[in-house]
């Protein structure tokens, strides 16, 4: 059986390129406001383990349509030798300059691609469409139409009822816009165009979710472990002596600051290129919190758990801790414990706000000092980076590959995104927190758990 | 050529170290590379598959972890021969004997039993951890425990990397490095106590074989022989059934008991020679035996710690994964650089006044909008106007070049629509009306949008740019609002 190529065509500048990037998830597809931009016809293969499942083609855009069918019509044999007529044309011009796009665009199609013709939904229709679309009714292919939504305009109807003359199969797709729901619906219609395509693209389409299911947990997984390298991060700076001066203190902080700050970066990245999203600059501007310190007042504010909320969310963790010996004591204490908990817990953590990390000086067995600083007691500090690495992750996550500008966050000082997180999914993470400043570490079970959060919280926002 | 045999000590440094600069190879590559290699490697189990994995991704060089390791296995060797030196120097006193005064049983017992008892405990308090209470008695005793003292050591020899330094901080809470650095400590601290024990041994049996020993026990405190019998069975129990000739007799217990003061002391030479092998049991069942056995455990949960560190760690479950999950590519297979088309725009036509003649492109205008936008923009008064373009054959477009070609010609204006893009086929028929109507008229392209709608910028600059491509002089572009 023939692996599935598509041919994507249609007029010069209608998102060809576009709906090729978000079906393909490439940031390379060229894509440009000036028509012309693809001069030749490149390949999108779909591999699972080196399998081609199916194939892209982006072409370019007609410039001779009419001529083309002028020519082909000169040499028509009657209907059931049209599609010869032009491998024909393609044969015939293939060293020609002025039909250098006709036959780049025509040959995958007498080549065996089905047909995927583009349009631009939210402009009006036009007759001058009527001759390529003459043209690929000639080669006799399996072909669908895409109504594209450029701009703001609407045409659809329009379009729709023109391009059923053409084609049996219509749909709307808005390429920049599509999440990967709609994506993966498109690629399973593909294989109403020609049966034999179904199966191959069934297969495709499940690989395709299962992929992106994997990418989900590697993201959460990738936040989770910022969260751990970050929290349980600890610089040393030598010593002379057992007393710190203020220097060395500012240096400690300095670079646990730093590393936190590497940390979030690398974590960024990683999630982009999880995503396929490797070149995407988050947009620098006062607008964009995103790119704001992570230190900054204004990301506290803007992603981190309010004062009320902050304590609300040690007491419930302390609580818990102090269930347990009323537990322990069969009730005998009264829920004392729990009471006593959920006190030192929302004291503790509205006492360890704004200092930023635990602070010794340990002497070394081999003589001399070391200043540590860390792992990072800000009991607020952990929801910031959650936060921010949701919203970023999220945004990376919904964003289609045909969209080319940078990364903005539309947020507010004062917004407190983490509030939004459910109470008990916040004390689950806070009780991960705990762990992780008090040194207990976290073994590969923990961070299973921590991942399993961070997949629900990104799954089923807030 | 295979690389050389690794550690999973190094590789549980390197491998994380290699995969952090990994980062900056692409994803795709990455995920191609991984899954290709894990189709490979038949192993189920993660650790081999991860070293496997090392092994067909790396050449062989000497890395960061061989280094470490290298340090690690000198002072490995370091403890045992400190461990050795001091067991013969503690062997050589507990059982000197230069025939005046007899080998002090209790003295021996103290030295070659009570004081490594003590060590070993200091060592185990090292175990359970940073808690509350232990921490300051940890502190402490740290400097008393030759592990701590060698890891000391091994943290200042390692700090070519300090986060690694850091890293490998037995007080630094329950990371997989600290992990690491607690039982490598326990580690150090048996290999040199099995030194100390064996030389030790070895001295004694040695003492035993090539000199002649008498051994007695004497005490300051007011010992009854029936007790010292009662606690020299106690400690030989262990092997009272399988060695009976080492289990001093009461008799010669209550015989061997002797004061310094006393003349008689080495009356009975011979008997009191029996000792020999309770003192050598004793060495080995309450010194050697138990060091043997932690430094087996040591061994087996430092190389625990070592797996975890190196499989817990997230760069390298990301890579478990991307070899155990199927590689799915949906990118162009090459990379293509695109190419910036020329920018040769095309000049801006502003108002001239006069007669035109027209064309509208696609139907993209009414003749009276058509008519009413000339006037306004350009001040020109259309005298006739003709279609092309669109739906209409080819046969069409050049019965409208015919009509403009055989007029008494001026400047003609070309209606297109501007959300369009200027195709191949517009610019043969701008250079065929070109061809009909003479070098010396100017031909004005008219972008106009549609509904109602203004040109874009964009749109604007799409159509100059193509226009341009002409390098007509007197070919314009309708300037931009």
């Amino acid at each position: 059986m023939s692996v599935p190529r598509f041919a994507i065509v249609g007029h010069p500048n209608k998102g060809k390129s576009s709906i090729v990037a978000t079906l393909a998830e490439d940031d390379d597809v060229a894509i440009s406001p000036h028509p012309g931009t693809t001069t030749q016809a490149r390949a999108y293969p779909m591999r699972l383990d080196g399998e081609t499942l199916y194939e892209l083609v982006d072409t370019p855009g007609f410039q001779r349509a009419r001529e083309t069918l002028a020519w082909l019509e000169a040499h028509d044999r009657g209907a059931g030798a049209r599609a010869a007529v032009v491998r024909e044309f393609v044969a015939a011009h293939a060293d020609d300059a002025r039909f250098k796009d006709e036959c780049e665009l025509l040959k995958p199609i007498v080549d065996g691609a089905g047909i995927l013709y583009v349009v631009d939904g939210s402009r009006p229709y036009g007759r001058q469409y009527e001759a390529e679309m003459e043209v690929l009714r000639w080669t006799g292919r399996p072909r669908m139409a895409l109504i594209n939504l450029i701009s703001a305009g609407d045409h659809v109807e329009e379009w729709r009822a023109a391009l059923a003359q053409y084609f049996s199969i219509v749909r709307v797709f808005d390429a920049v816009r599509a999440d990967f729901g709609k994506r993966v619906d498109l690629l399973r219609a593909f294989g109403a165009i020609d049966e034999s395509w179904a199966a191959p693209l069934t297969r495709a389409a499940e690989a395709l979710e299962a992929d992106r299911e994997r990418r989900r947990h590697a993201a959460a997984a990738e936040i989770g472990d910022l969260l751990i390298d970050s929290l349980s991060a600890t610089v040393a700076v030598p010593l002379p002596s057992p007393e710190a001066d203020e220097a060395a203190l500012a240096s400690g902080r300095g670079k646990l600051q730093e590393r936190v700050r590497r940390r979030e970066r690398d974590a960024r990245r990683s999630v982009q290129e999880t995503y396929r999203h490797d070149a995407l600059a988050i947009e620098d501007s006062t607008a964009a919190y995103l790119v704001a310190d992570v230190f900054s007042a204004q990301s506290f504010s803007v992603f981190g758990l309010s004062a009320t909320e902050l304590a609300f969310t040690g007491a419930a963790s302390g609580a818990v801790a102090g269930t347990l010996i009323d537990v322990a004591l069969g009730g005998a204490s009264l829920l004392l414990g729990a009471g006593i908990g959920a006190a030192i817990g929302a004291a503790g953590t509205l006492a360890g706000a704004g200092r930023l990390a635990k602070v010794r000086v340990l002497g070394q067995p081999v003589g001399g000092y070391e200043l540590r600083v860390g792992p990072i007691t800000d009991p607020n500090l952990p929801w910031v980076l959650l936060s921010r690495a949701l919203l970023h992750a999220k945004l990376v996550a919904e964003r289609n590959h045909a969209r080319r500008e940078s990364l903005a966050l539309d947020a507010r000082a004062g917004a407190h995104l983490a509030n939004d997180i459910s109470g008990e999914r916040r004390r689950r993470l806070e009780d991960v927190f705990r762990r992780l400043r008090n040194e207990r570490g976290l073994d590969a079970f923990g961070r299973g758990d921590l991942t399993e959060v961070i997949v629900e919280l990104l799954d089923a926002p807030q | 050529m295979p690389p050389a045999a690794t550690t999973l000590f190094e590789d549980a440094i390197d491998i994380p170290l290699w995969l952090e600069a990994d980062r900056l190879t692409p994803h795709a590559e990455r995920s191609r590379r991984d899954r290709e290699l894990g189709l490979k490697l038949e192993s189920r189990d993660n650790l081999q598959r991860v070293r496997g994995w090392w092994r067909a991704v790396t050449p062989a060089e000497r890395r960061a972890g061989a280094r470490l390791d290298g340090i690690r296995v000198a002072i490995t060797a370091i403890m045992a021969l400190i461990g050795a030196a001091l067991g013969v120097s503690v062997a050589l006193a507990a059982f000197q004997y230069d025939g005046s005064q007899p080998v002090n049983v209790v003295r021996l017992i103290a030295l070659l039993v009570v004081v490594p008892t003590l060590f070993l405990v200091v060592s185990l308090l090292l175990l359970p951890g940073r808690v509350v209470v232990l921490r300051g008695l940890q502190d402490l005793i740290a400097p008393l425990n030759p592990g701590a003292l060698a890891l000391a050591v091994f943290r200042r020899l390692a700090r070519a990397s300090p986060e690694l330094g850091v890293a490998f901080d037995w007080r630094a809470g329950r990371s997989g490095t600290s992990r690491v650095a607690k039982w490598q400590l326990m580690r150090w601290s048996q290999v040199a106590a099995v030194g100390f024990n064996l030389a030790a041994l070895v001295t004694a049996a040695l003492l035993v074989t090539f000199t002649d020993l008498a051994f007695r026990w004497s005490t300051t405190l007011d010992a009854d022989p029936e007790v010292v019998t009662r606690i020299v069975h106690a400690i030989a129990w262990p092997w009272h059934a399988f060695v009976p000739s080492a289990v001093p007799s009461a008799e010669l217990i209550a015989e061997s008991q002797f004061f310094r003061l006393d003349s008689s002391a080495l009356a009975s030479g011979r008997a009191l020679a029996a000792w020999w092998p309770f003192t050598l049991l004793t060495i080995v069942t309450y010194g050697l035996l138990p060091r043997l056995v932690l430094l087996l455990v040591a061994g087996a949960r430092l190389r625990a710690a070592e797996r975890a560190l190196l499989l817990d760690d997230a760069r390298v479950t990301a890579l478990v994964d991307r070899m155990g999950s199927p590689a799915v590519e949906t990118a162009a297979a090459e990379h293509v650089e695109s190419t910036a088309a020329p920018t040769a725009d095309a000049a801006a036509y502003h108002e001239v006044k006069g007669r035109a003649h027209a064309v509208i492109w696609e139907g993209c205008v009414s003749a009276p909008a058509a008519r009413a936008h000339a006037r306004n923009r350009f001040g020109l008064e259309l005298v006739a106007i003709v279609e092309a373009g669109g739906s209409r054959t080819l046969g069409a477009d050049k019965q409208a070049l015919d009509a403009i070609g055989s007029s008494e010609s001026g400047t003609v204006v070309v209606f297109t629509p501007a959300w369009e893009p200027p195709l191949l086929e517009l610019l043969d028929f701008l250079g065929e009306l070109r061809r009909r109507v003479g070098l010396e008229h100017s031909i004005v392209v008219a972008p106009i949008a549609d509904e109602a709608r203004t040109v874009t910028g964009v749109e604007h600059e799409t159509w100059a740019r193509a226009v341009g491509r002409l390098r007509d002089p007197k070919l314009y572009v309708e300037a931009g609002v």
